[in-house]
């Protein structure tokens, strides 16, 4: 399985987070939300290769780096 | 693998929840294990620490580590930009005002370079009430139900754009009232629209 995200899940994310896209059109003049949403949207997609390039550590990685940390 | 890990694979979970309970305690960990899937695969791994189960365990978790991160990154992603869009679109409304009877400098303002207007235009200019703008019968006749006062407001607010701050500070009263006014406005609009339209239109659908 790949870890990293393929583009068709970044548009199923997308439209899981849209709630969240409402809420936050809350923050602007109703005469801008629907601008607002498109360029979230945008952006969003415009950032893929920055979520692409996202590392997360494994489960070893994350427990050493507890363990080192609490000493 | 590494001694401490090493270490943590060779006890059982019980134990290890006992003894490592603030790694436990970890956020993301604690959601990792919500996922009976998930609390299977460190189950299995503690039982039998073969390379290939915690190569498993390992990768499951990076996948699942990931996607949180993505997450939250593509939450403070909407939040922040929503924020900063509406900081962009203010200063822009700001720094270029629609000016149409103001002398900007020498020339004249905007309305005397127009010229002559004909009077259907100039009309239209005055009078900003909602009911100028709307074409739907039912939500003319919707709007003149409603008082005097929630007509203002309405119109202040989506003709004008005005905040509530700047309409309380109108009429002297307190940001929530307008607030309520609008509510109770809009909620009289939908219920008049609900009752009449919708009541119409099913009878003429049903027979």
């Amino acid at each position: 399985m790949d870890k990293k995200l393929s583009k068709e899940e970044l548009l199923n994310l997308i439209d899981s987070l849209n709630p969240k896209i409402k809420k936050s059109l809350l923050n602007t003049n109703y005469q801008d939300r629907n601008d607002l949403e498109q360029e979230i949207k945008l952006k969003i997609i415009e950032s893929y290769e920055k979520i692409a390039a996202i590392e997360a550590p494994n489960f070893e990685e994350f427990l050493t780096e507890f363990l080192t940390k609490q000493k | 693998m590494n001694q401490l890990t090493a270490h943590f694979f060779s006890h059982s979970l019980e134990f290890l929840q006992q003894q490592y309970s603030s790694f436990f305690e970890q956020p993301i960990i604690q959601v990792f294990l919500q996922n009976p899937e998930h609390m299977k695969i460190l189950r299995e791994t503690l039982d039998s620490p073969s390379s290939h189960n915690i190569y498993h365990l390992n990768e499951t978790f990076k996948i699942f580590y990931y996607r949180a991160k993505v997450y939250k990154y593509m939450c403070s992603l909407i939040y922040f930009f929503s924020v900063d869009f509406d900081k962009r679109a203010r200063k822009q409304r700001e720094r270029y005002r629609m000016v149409l009877d103001a002398a900007p400098r020498d020339t004249g303002g905007v309305i005397d370079r127009i010229g002559t207007l004909d009077l259907q235009l100039e009309n239209m200019g005055e009078t900003n009430e909602l009911s100028s703008h709307i074409s739907d019968e039912e939500m003319i006749k919707a709007l003149k139900n409603l008082t005097t006062k929630q007509n203002l407001v309405l119109t202040m607010i989506f003709s004008y754009g005005l905040s509530n701050k700047e309409i309380a500070a109108y009429f002297h009263e307190s940001p929530q009232n307008i607030s309520s006014i609008r509510k109770q406005a809009l909620k009289k609009l939908r219920k008049h629209y609900m009752d009449e339209v919708y009541a119409r239109k099913e009878k003429s659908h049903c027979g």
